[in-house]
């Protein structure tokens, strides 16, 4: 079963577009992203995390806050923000920064479901507060790198996979 | 925190795309000035610009023979910049993963529900 994988890529000056596509119907998706007791099953990153802190007031003028935390390293990681725009299914915008950024900004997010046929494709749109930290976020040939090394780790995980089974 | 300190000067100097280009160039293997000029139609000052902008991000490093003074390249702060990229991959990418189980028991809940 093909399930598309995440692609980032930059628009203009100062934002990221990251996109995932979902073999999933659009409320199912959406429903993953605003329902904390959903958020928190998956919104975790590498293993080892969990997600003690999900608080989401999901209304305009509203704020999220969400807390991770890894016992094995001991470490913590927080961020929160404000929900700027809701039109759920179809998408919703919010602020977002982290406790403890290095570049201690804000970015905007607009979060997109589109519907295609039974999948759902996720659409996330970063908006940095300069160009310049939009360079530290991304530049291409790195990314064509990076893909290049995922793809062959995917491979590699499948083949695991196969053999774990 | 400290460990990003080069990151402003990586990603300034690869914000360029025609030293991006040069290094693409460089990581094929040692070059010299006029090696790197033939294939972007450039002045050698020009590229001697490009280059030391690379060579201040250590990006690339300079031989000293006059006669010849080739360029190759430094993996160290790409490593750095691409370790960065890489922190915000890792996180979105199991996560979406882990989403991809998660719906497939919500569907099999909604169809489940929808019997009943």
């Amino acid at each position: 079963m093909q399930v598309g994988k995440l692609t980032q890529d930059r628009l203009g000056s100062k934002q990221l577009v990251i996109t995932r596509v979902f073999n999933a119907p659009r409320d199912l998706v959406v429903q993953a992203h605003t329902q904390p007791a959903y958020v928190r099953r998956w919104l975790l990153g590498p293993p080892g995390w969990e997600m003690p802190t999900c608080e989401m007031d999901l209304r305009v003028g509203g704020r999220y806050r969400w807390e991770w935390s890894n016992a094995e390293r001991k470490m913590t990681m927080g961020l929160g923000g404000e929900y700027l725009e809701l039109d759920l299914p179809r998408f919703m915008r919010v602020t977002q920064r982290f406790d403890d950024a290095w570049d201690g900004q804000q970015s905007e997010i607009f979060t997109e479901f589109l519907e295609q046929g039974a999948q759902t494709i996720l659409k996330m749109t970063i908006t940095y507060e300069s160009e310049a930290i939009l360079e530290k976020v991304m530049t291409t040939p790195m990314a064509n790198g990076m893909e290049m090394g995922y793809e062959r780790l995917e491979s590699l995980l499948k083949q695991m996979e196969g053999e774990a089974a | 925190m400290e460990s990003f300190d080069h990151l402003d000067t990586t990603f300034q100097a690869l914000a360029d795309p025609t030293r991006r280009a040069i290094l693409a160039r460089l990581s094929l293997g040692e070059a010299s000035v006029s090696e790197l000029c033939e294939p972007f139609d450039m002045s050698q000052p020009a590229i001697s610009r490009h280059l030391k902008v690379l060579e201040q991000a250590g990006l690339i490093s300079r031989g000293r023979d006059a006669q010849r003074r080739l360029s190759r390249i430094e993996g160290g702060p790409m490593a750095e910049a691409n370790a960065w990229l890489e922190g915000f991959r890792r996180f979105w990418e199991p996560s979406f993963q882990r989403l991809d189980g998660l719906l497939e028991e919500m569907k099999t809940e909604k169809k489940s529900a929808k019997k009943r």
